[in-house]
């Protein structure tokens, strides 16, 4: 049996192992069946710690190396298989209910799991991390495709970061409004995210985002974090702007200013969340 | 969109695979590198053989230049007397007055977390109970913090 702070960093390595791991995948079908596994571990990930903070005690967002990178798909679904079973053995008290349905869930995962192994046709080579830095279907050049690369890299870890930030701060908020825009960002960010990553899969420059330092996440005063996080979504509305006119292509800049325009309504969320927290005090 | 030009292959390594980044639990010294402007930090731990650096971590707040800058530096660094490394850090920051600003400001805070962790050394070596020292980056002179 594990103390709750580590059982709560297995299962954030598992959620990144699914998560990238899904993202890896060349098969659009069966990576998103493993997001969909891998969004049920953030689910497991939130109810944790939940817990955790109810009780009173101490958990972070340390992580070790995230081993998700395989040749083919199927030495992936062994690897993932292997790190699924590592984790039901780490679950302290098999009559909770919260462990059981962990249990139940990643039972279903590694059955999944053992019948695409058991598939010829679900096996393929991942091209994922090969860092070839082209994008099907367009024609960059060297400064469209770097400002892109820079781009992706810093983004991802930016929505990486604000979910586990958002996450923190739901175990804490104290009330209903609160805690349903942090949803609301948390939900977007996923979002943002999963089209990142994938974009990164097609250009063979998928990677883990870095850990995120504990005073990102554990901060005293939620009312200027949110004053930096809407100073800090105003930059990365810039940025995306700047690469939509840089990429020269309409269905890359349609999507880039479709991103643009939804973090205008985060700006508005955590305006209203700054407006909230002000009429409070 | 800094650093366009120098996104080379190794570049782009560094940013898949940042090499020594995350903490190291019971370091010998820690020091903070931080830019006042806009709240990024490095954060450098180092646990020691005698006075040879048997290894240097870094974290940071911090965009990708500085994660790279972080993950070279360090590398450079791994095996080095804390003399050595001091002398490969001058050197480091005198040779960044060329590059460009945003640039300058992630080199500055990287090679400032590492002296500031080598007061932090020196602080604790002579009986302080210092959790961490931090250097604040100014242009061209650093700042006490603490």
């Amino acid at each position: 049996m594990q103390s709750s702070d580590t059982l709560f960093q297995q299962k954030h390595e598992l959620w990144l192992a699914l998560l990238f791991g899904s993202f890896s995948l060349p098969d659009e079908e069966i990576a998103d069946l493993l997001y969909d596994f891998a969004m049920i571990e953030y689910r497991h990930l939130n109810w944790l710690g939940g817990r955790l903070a109810a009780e009173g005690k101490a958990f972070d967002y340390e992580k070790d190396e995230i081993d998700y990178r395989a040749e083919t798909t199927h030495a992936l679904f062994a690897k993932l298989k292997l790190q699924i079973e590592m984790m039901g053995r780490a679950y302290p008290d098999p009559e909770d209910a919260m462990y059981a349905r962990f249990r139940s869930d990643e039972d279903y995962f590694v059955r999944k799991l053992e019948s695409l192994m058991a598939d010829p046709q679900a096996d393929a080579e991942i091209t994922a991390y090969d860092k070839h830095r082209t994008l099907p279907g367009y024609t960059l050049d060297k400064t469209q495709t770097d400002a892109l690369t820079l781009f992706l890299f810093e983004e991802s870890y930016k929505e990486y970061e604000l979910i586990l930030v958002y996450t923190y701060a739901n175990f804490f908020a104290d009330s209903k409004r609160l805690s349903n825009i942090f949803i609301d960002l948390i939900y977007e960010s996923h979002f943002h995210l999963k089209s990142f990553a994938r974009m990164m899969e097609k250009m063979g420059i998928l990677t883990v985002p870095r850990t995120i330092m504990e005073r990102v996440y554990k901060f005293e005063d939620l009312e200027q974090f949110l004053i930096d996080g809407i100073k800090e979504e105003e930059g990365a509305k810039e940025e995306c702007v700047k690469l939509a006119e840089m990429v020269g292509h309409d269905a890359l800049r349609d999507f880039f200013f479709f991103i643009n325009n939804q973090e205008n309504y985060h700006i508005a969320l955590m305006e209203q969340a700054l407006d909230f927290l002000r009429s409070r005090a | 969109m800094a650093d366009i030009e120098a996104l080379k292959e190794e570049y782009i390594d560094h940013m898949m695979n940042p090499r020594n980044y995350g903490k190291i639990e019971e370091a010998d010294a820690v020091g903070i590198g931080q830019n006042p402007f806009n709240n990024e930090m490095v954060e450098i731990y180092l646990k020691l053989e005698g006075d040879v650096i048997e290894e240097i971590n870094f974290m940071a707040i911090g965009c990708m230049s500085t994660i790279v800058t972080g993950s070279i530096f360090t590398d450079m660094l791994v095996g080095e007397t804390l003399q050595e490394g001091e002398s490969v850090t001058e050197e480091f920051l005198a040779n960044l007055v060329n590059a460009p600003e945003e640039q300058r400001a992630c080199g500055e805070m990287v090679a400032k977390a590492f002296l500031a962790a080598l007061v932090n050394l020196e602080h604790r070596r002579s009986g302080k109970e210092e959790e961490r020292y931090t250097l604040v980056i100014s242009g061209d002179c650093v700042t006490d913090a603490e």
